[in-house]
């Protein structure tokens, strides 16, 4: 069992889904692996089957036939998961709070482990978001990073 | 655009408007696409009492529109024989607006952009609005 | 014996970073008929449009599309300009060509990244986003903000350029364009991305204009039209040629693109070498009453705003048209008759934005 728990931190595949976003998350997810950025060098690969997957990054303030699909998304994704809403529309709803389709938020829909605000959200603050859920995700082995 | 922009006494309006009724849209919108115009969309203009329906098009950069008045609950014919491409603008009014539009071909019933979890039109003014309340 | 199957195509899938669903029928694997199918983006922003005071919408229809966003804030700020009578001043002019110009740039690159990726070209999608860093590092300089820039405000431009930023934009183009030309020949003249393009979606002119196609997919149809020739902000200064191509296939899509590349890196270039001293912001006055229509040439295409506003400081309705919901019938035509694996080449030679189509 410890060597799985291993290999996942060492090597987490994420899944992303849009759910309303206006796609500046989403290009600045996908910039994060390409060279500049390279998520890749912590061992993340993007995937697109939710039953490969281990995080999942959602953009978006959640559209309500969005919220379905990502319902559906997250139960399939096996345990242990961790979600991670990226951008202030997916924190909170951000401009799009009080618009009439949507719901204003990923945790109004499924639990969210990691907030990353900004709008777009910055490259760096998804890398970082992510390796957090990770750490969050195994926590009964405590990932050592830096400080 | 590029024309310069004078300040009018009166009110800025777009140019080109030609009012049509209801009856004769399929025969004004057949001239246009025979002489080459480009379908740009519709509009939607909910006045509180009646809809008004613009249909955009352009040739060669410069823009023609088509207005249709008409009452709420009254059919529009659908363009869609003529362009095929208005589908789209046509199921979106019909979405936000609850706009009955006749003879569609290709038909979302309604359900294209909205879901079930909305059961009135959102872009529609409410009756209260109407009745000079306020929204 | 053909066997028709109804395949759904989305919301969730690796080559669509957004979602939409195309439920295609197939027969073994040619494709027999294709419907969209929407609403997993639809916010309701035109709604949203109304219930604000009108200066705080340009935020708002900024995020109507994080790509062309900066497009979205230069058309609603022209449509307001335009009922509220007020001119921005040149240097604001010239400024809005600049960041529009920058983020058609990151935009192109982004599509020709996708592209290689939608065709399994793996590493060139690596090499193009590498080069595009270069220009987000610009707007990041320039703007604050890598994304959504956010420079456009209601009679003019929030920031200013200063002589050392304006060295720095150019050396990074000069850059970019070095880069761009060691790279683009690699996919343009490459056999294996012929073989996957060329004569993939062909769209002839007339059915180009009958569909209502617009932006690069019309101009790579042989139609020379590009909303820039009516020299909206400073673009009627600066003078302007589209880039026209003549197949109507993925190919020509490519090329169209690629080209506006090298266009648009001079552009800004002279842009900035003309660049007016003086004022950046006009102070709006009073509040919108009247319509108006305002179309500029977004990254992807003709962008139309249709302003109405009724003298109080909401907008009475806001319509926004945006390329891709001209372009989507378009796919209806082009994906018969094709063969399934190239249903993601097709999809994205229209370079679909769903965040705009739906708001």
């Amino acid at each position: 069992m410890k060597l799985i728990d291993k290999a996942r931190m060492k090597s987490p595949w994420v899944l992303h889904y849009n759910a309303g976003s206006c796609n500046g998350c989403d290009i600045e997810i996908l910039s994060c692996l390409t060279p500049m950025y390279d998520l890749e060098r912590f061992g993340i690969v993007n995937v697109g089957n939710p039953k490969h997957a281990d995080v999942l990054l959602v953009t978006g303030p959640v559209t309500h036939r969005g919220a379905r699909v990502l319902r559906n998304l997250y139960e399939q994704m096996p345990s242990p998961k961790a979600v991670v809403a990226v951008g202030t529309c997916a924190c909170s709803g951000g401009v799009f709070r009080n618009c009439y389709n949507c719901l204003g938020g990923v945790d109004k829909v499924i639990p969210v482990d990691v907030y990353i605000p900004g709008c777009a959200a910055k490259p760096e603050a998804i890398i970082d978001g992510v390796l957090m859920a990770v750490e969050r995700m195994s926590e009964h082995t405590p990932l050592k990073r830096g400080k | 655009m590029g024309e310069a922009h004078t300040i009018h006494a009166e009110l800025p309006d777009i140019e080109n408007v030609q009012v049509v009724p209801k009856e004769q849209l399929l025969e004004r919108v057949a001239q246009l696409a025979e002489q080459g115009h480009r379908f740009i969309t519709t509009t939607c203009i909910d006045n509180g009492e009646r809809f008004e329906v613009y249909y955009h098009f352009d040739r060669q950069l410069a823009m023609t529109h088509l207005q249709v008045t008409i009452d709420r609950d009254a059919p529009l014919p659908s363009i869609t024989p003529i362009y095929f491409c208005a589908f789209v603008a046509e199921n979106e009014m019909k979405d936000l607006f609850g706009l009955r539009i006749d003879g569609l071909m290709v038909d979302y019933q309604g359900r294209m952009l909205v879901s079930d979890e909305l059961p009135t039109p959102p872009m529609r003014k409410s009756d209260a609005r109407r009745n000079g309340d306020g929204s | 014996m053909a066997v028709k199957t109804v395949l759904p195509f989305g919301p969730q899938h690796p080559v669509l970073p957004e979602p939409i669903q195309l439920r295609i029928t197939l027969e073994d694997e040619s494709i027999g008929q294709v419907l969209p199918a929407l609403g997993y983006v639809h916010r309701g922003i035109e709604k949203a449009g109304e219930k604000n005071d009108y200066p705080l919408n340009v935020f708002l229809v900024e995020r109507i599309c994080g790509i062309c966003s900066a497009t979205h804030g230069l058309a609603y700020c022209l449509a307001i300009e335009k009922l509220l009578g007020i001119e921005p001043p040149p240097r604001a002019n010239y400024l809005r060509v600049v960041w529009a110009e920058l983020h058609r740039l990151h935009s192109h690159l982004l599509w020709l990244g996708l592209l290689a990726d939608a065709f399994g070209f793996e590493s060139l999608f690596m090499q193009i986003w590498r080069i595009r860093e270069t220009v987000m590092d610009v707007l990041e300089q320039t703007a604050g903000n890598r994304v959504i820039i956010s420079v456009c405000s209601i009679g003019g431009v929030r920031r200013d350029l200063s002589e050392q930023q304006i060295e720095q934009t150019m050396n990074a183009l000069a850059d970019c364009e070095r880069q761009l030309k060691a790279i683009l020949p690699a996919i343009l003249e490459d056999y294996t991305v012929k073989k996957r393009t060329v004569g993939k979606g062909v769209l002839p002119t007339e059915k180009a204009i009958r569909l209502g196609v617009v932006g690069p997919t019309l101009r790579a149809s042989g139609v020379a039209q590009d909303l820039r020739m009516t020299g909206y902000a400073a673009y009627g200064e600066l003078g302007f040629e589209p880039v026209v191509e003549q197949a109507g296939d993925c190919y020509a899509r490519a090329v169209v693109r690629a080209r506006e590349c090298f266009q648009t890196i001079d552009l800004i270039r002279r842009a900035l070498e003309r660049l007016p001293e003086g004022d950046i912001q006009t102070k709006p006055r009073g509040n919108p009453n009247g319509k108006a229509i305002v179309r500029v040439e977004a990254p992807r295409g003709e962008l139309m705003y249709f302003v109405v506003g009724n003298g109080t400081k909401n907008l009475e309705r806001m319509r926004v048209r945006t390329p891709t919901l001209a372009n989507a019938p378009a796919l209806l035509e082009m994906l018969p008759g094709a063969e399934f694996a190239d249903v993601p080449v097709i999809t994205l030679s229209i370079d679909p934005c769903i965040s705009c189509t739906e708001r």
